[in-house]
């Protein structure tokens, strides 16, 4: 096997852990769709599995790549938690939507309203991703990153 | 010669290279900007003083040669060779510098004096390139400024520059050496081409002479009525043409690599951050789901982050309304602006919202480049279905408006993929149909609204597709033409470039509901408010069992009375269901008489009814003396069963019909008369309730109807603009044609099959 640094492995051991649990919960959402099952926090939604099993898929190809030793896999690692805080901030916007509507417009729709019913996989699985953008903040600029000697 | 005061300049460049950000730093106008090639299709004119020095700046879509084969290509060519600017800026992306300086060397060789604008330096120097300018200005003999155009940087310098140019007595002209053989070449077609007078007075004699060697179809078109032709004819049959051609190509490179290893020092660089991002989204395997997840993500946001803006809308023309119906005199002038102006336009507006978040959110992934990466990766099932890669850009930026888009297939060189692209375009769902989906989703399909909608927009590129594989191997055979398209870099846009672009094309839509869908909204207020006797106010008639009805007098009959949110009324007769009101509990069975109901409260009783309610008649049905909204005997009316023959196999009632019709003129239009004709228009979550309890209004139909708004014409502005583009009425018309027939096609199918299937 190709030796690593300890940043990747940090990286490899970050890409497995998320892309399980994506997928995990992917899984879950997908049982909660069929109605059979309910799963508290897991609403169940067709596409929303597919946003979980996507997104869970892209860290797992980062942490197949760092494990075979290559290390522009990080960019699937970088990715996977870029898309993981955009679908966080969706639902974040989607929740705060939904608390105006309770609260202050006193939409009849959101009579029985709670905050609990749109905590959703996408959210709580972003605060995962939330740790990975601050530990390694200094390599999510646009502006000139470069792995160099790739 | 004394100085001009007066001067044209050119803005010419590669595409992406940053002409219209330097237009726009220039004149200070707000053209549209985008981060992907092909972004300008047609050239733009601005006028801007300096120093007392009037110069009118001309924006020219990007071409990487002035050997021209895209329509966008072929003006900005036809620009800088036959109007003769006084300055031509060239652009140039400082960060790929090979090939930008190729349209530099053709430049020069027009004799054309040019300044080099060193555009996006900033993005060069942080990978570590070092240009040295005044060794390039020197080596090359043009001056060259260094430019960041989307902040302004270096503009003023760069017009300083293009003044003095402009005021030079003297141009020295530009020569590449094509080696002996060429040379002898060129020798020899010039002798013969300066006997044409004519066309040696239109361009430099050896410039002609090269773009011939090039096989230029352009130059050659312009040979045709020569009296030199044949000899020319002659002469270019007895060379290799496509061997001298890519020499010239190698000799032109050779001399921009003579110059570059002296003037530019390139930074070491590995991966850059876009290459990182790229290796994800442009992977084989997961670049299609993620585009489609990030689609899906737009459209959750559309539908759920909008419906508190909406709400406050809704109340807002929800009192106008009321207002207006109550206050204003006549009643048929109250009823106009209540009912017709903001019940029509206001059931339009209350949609804006969602028009906005989309567009923002299309502006932000085109601004940040991956637009151009969707292209690619959807390239390859693209060409296979017989689509040129090219062309799922315009079909991207149908999203917003069919009609950009389809101008923006100018960047597409082969004429039949051109073709395909504007015949298809109108089946991506633009921005005027989401209201549509919104209205007719949010009723029918709760809380997978926004699945429905997403399905409905992937449907519109699958149509879209599938026509285009369908013309492909029949009426415009062949194959796709090879796509090459370079990949912009990754950038972070900036909130305040986002939000113009979103405002750029929402504001299109506030601008449509203070104009067509305001006079559509008072002509079908009218056409539902009159018939052949005048204007309706007052019907007695009778209803049916299983009717609604929504008015303002006197029902009489067994059934459900539902107060109005801002009315109330009075209930006398007995109670068939206990019912809980503010007033009190009434029991069943029991007569009452004058029960008060409030707004909102419901009952369902045998006995009369007085006041604004509606009122959904019981097995015995009812009668209804009053002012009565449902336009049964309208003109409107009749114009929708006019239509019944040909739309009931489709589920549709005469009002979808009169929508539908009404929907060729703005496809907002269809909400708008959905709204005046279910006659609570202002309201969404009424108009919503109506068309639920509808028993003609299934989800099925629903789903029908949003299949048929998405395909049936393309809009009013539209067809206009296909027959520009195409040039040709007969593919207007087959496109026209073309998505009646298969909206009606699928719609049929689709119904049908789902009464079979007992939805």
């Amino acid at each position: 096997m190709a030796e690593i640094d300890v940043e990747n492995e940090e990286k490899m051991t970050f890409g497995l852990a998320a892309g399980a649990l994506y997928v995990f919960f992917g899984i879950l959402q997908a049982l909660a769709s069929t109605g059979l099952v309910d799963i508290p926090l897991v609403p169940g939604n067709a596409i929303g599995v597919l946003v979980l099993v996507v997104i869970g898929a892209v860290f797992l190809f980062g942490y197949r790549e760092l494990k075979e030793g290559i290390p522009e896999g990080i960019a699937y690692i970088h990715v996977g938690i870029g898309l993981s805080l955009v679908f966080g901030i969706i639902y974040l916007l989607v929740m705060g939507a939904d608390a105006i509507s309770a609260y202050l417009i006193r939409s009849e729709d959101f009579e029985d309203w709670s905050i609990i019913d749109d905590v959703r996989p996408e959210l709580y699985l972003a605060l995962l991703s939330l740790i990975g953008l601050v530990k390694w903040r200094d390599e999510f600029s646009l502006k000139g990153i470069t792995i160099s000697g790739v | 010669m004394g100085a001009k005061n007066h001067i044209t300049v050119a803005l010419a460049g590669n595409p992406n290279a940053g002409k219209t950000s330097l237009f726009n730093a220039i004149t200070g106008s707000r053209q549209h900007v985008g981060n992907w090639p092909g972004v300008t299709v047609e050239k733009k004119v601005g006028k801007y003083t300096h120093k007392g020095i009037e110069i009118e700046v001309v924006d020219l879509p990007g071409t990487y040669s002035l050997t021209a084969y895209s329509i966008d290509e072929i003006v900005a060519r036809d620009y800088i060779v036959e109007e003769r600017p006084d300055v031509v800026v060239h652009i140039v992306d400082a960060s790929n510098l090979e090939r930008n300086l190729y349209l530099t060397t053709q430049l020069m060789e027009l004799g054309t004096r040019v300044v080099i604008a060193l555009n996006m330096v900033d993005i060069a120097e942080k990978r570590g390139d070092v240009i040295d300018i005044e060794k390039m200005a020197g080596f090359l003999e043009i001056p060259v400024v260094r430019t960041i155009a989307n902040i302004g940087y270096g503009v003023t310098t760069l017009m300083d520059e293009v003044v003095k140019e402009a005021q030079k007595p003297e141009h020295h002209e530009h020569e590449i050496g094509y080696g002996k053989e060429i040379e002898k070449a060129l020798v020899k077609l010039e002798s013969i081409i300066k006997r044409d007078t004519h066309l040696v007075g239109i361009y430099p004699l050896r410039w002609i002479a090269v773009k011939l060697i090039e096989d230029d179809e352009n130059i050659k078109e312009r040979i045709e009525f020569s009296p030199v032709r044949e000899e020319i004819e002659e002469f270019l049959a007895e060379i290799d043409t496509i061997d001298f051609e890519a020499r010239m190509a190698d000799k032109r490179y050779e001399a921009i690599n003579a110059v570059l290893p002296q003037v530019l020092k390139k930074g070491e660089v590995g991966m850059t951050t876009s290459d990182m991002i790229d290796r994800v989204l442009t992977n084989k395997y997961l670049g299609i789901p993620i585009f489609l997840i990030l689609m899906w993500g737009a459209f959750e946001l559309t539908f759920t982050f909008a419906t508190p803006f909406m709400d406050i809308i809704d109340l807002v023309f929800g009192h106008l309304s009321g207002w207006a119906n109550e206050n204003i005199e006549p009643a048929w002038l109250g009823s106009l602006i209540g009912d017709g102006i903001f019940g029509g336009v206001g059931f339009v507006l209350i949609f804006l919202p969602n028009i906005f978040i989309l567009f923002l959110m299309l502006s932000f992934l085109e601004d940040s480049g991956y637009m151009a990466r969707a292209a690619f990766i959807m390239d390859k099932l693209m060409y296979n279905l017989g689509l040129h890669g090219k062309s799922f850009i315009p079909l991207l930026m149908g999203f917003g408006c069919n009609i950009p888009a389809i101008m923006a297939t100018r960047t597409i060189e082969d004429e039949k993929d051109r073709l395909i692209t504007i015949l298809v375009n109108p089946f991506i769902s633009c921005g005027a149909r989401l209201p549509v989906y919104l209205l007719l989703a949010g009723a029918f399909f709760g809380g997978q609204a926004a699945t429905v909608i997403f399905f409905i927009y992937i449907f519109g590129i699958v149509v879209a597709v599938g026509s285009a594989k369908l013309f492909r191997s029949t009426i415009l055979p062949g194959k796709p033409a090879p796509f090459i398209m370079e990949l912009p870099p990754y950038r972070l846009p900036t909130l305040r470039t986002t939000v113009i672009h979103m405002w750029e094309r929402g504001s299109m839509y506030l601008r449509k509901a203070g104009t067509i869908i305001f006079v559509f909204a008072i002509v079908i207020w009218s056409l539902s408010a009159f018939n052949g006797d005048g204007y309706i106010e007052e019907t007695e008639k009778d209803i049916d069992e299983g009717e609604l009805l929504v008015g303002d007098g006197a029902f009489e009959g067994k059934g459900r009375f539902t107060v109005l949110e801002d009315g109330e009324g009075t209930f006398t007769g007995t109670v068939l269901e206990t019912v809980e009101l503010k007033s009190g509990t009434y029991e069943k069975d029991r007569y009452y008489e004058g029960i008060e109901l409030m707004e909102e409260e419901e009952l369902h009783g045998d006995g009369t009814f007085e006041g604004e309610c509606e009122f959904l008649s019981d097995e015995d049905g009812g009668r209804y003396i009053g002012e009565d909204f449902t336009v049964e005997e309208s003109f409107a009316a009749d114009i929708g069963h006019g239509f019944g023959p040909i739309t009931s196999p489709l589920g549709f009632t005469w009002k979808m019909n009169t929508a539908l019709v009404f929907g060729f003129v703005a496809k907002e239009v269809v909400v708008g008369s959905l709204g005046v004709l279910y006659g609570v228009g202002e309201d969404e979550d009424r108009v919503s309730d109506s068309m639920e309890d509808d028993k003609d209004f299934s989800p099925l139909v629903a789903f029908c109807l949003m299949l048929f708004t998405l395909l049936y014409l393309p809009c009013l502005a539209t067809v206009p603009v296909i027959y520009k583009e195409t040039g040709s009425v007969k593919w207007t018309g087959f496109s026209v044609g073309y998505g009646l027939v298969l909206a009606w096609l699928l719609a049929f199918v689709v119904y049908q099959v789902g009464s079979l299937m007992g939805y």
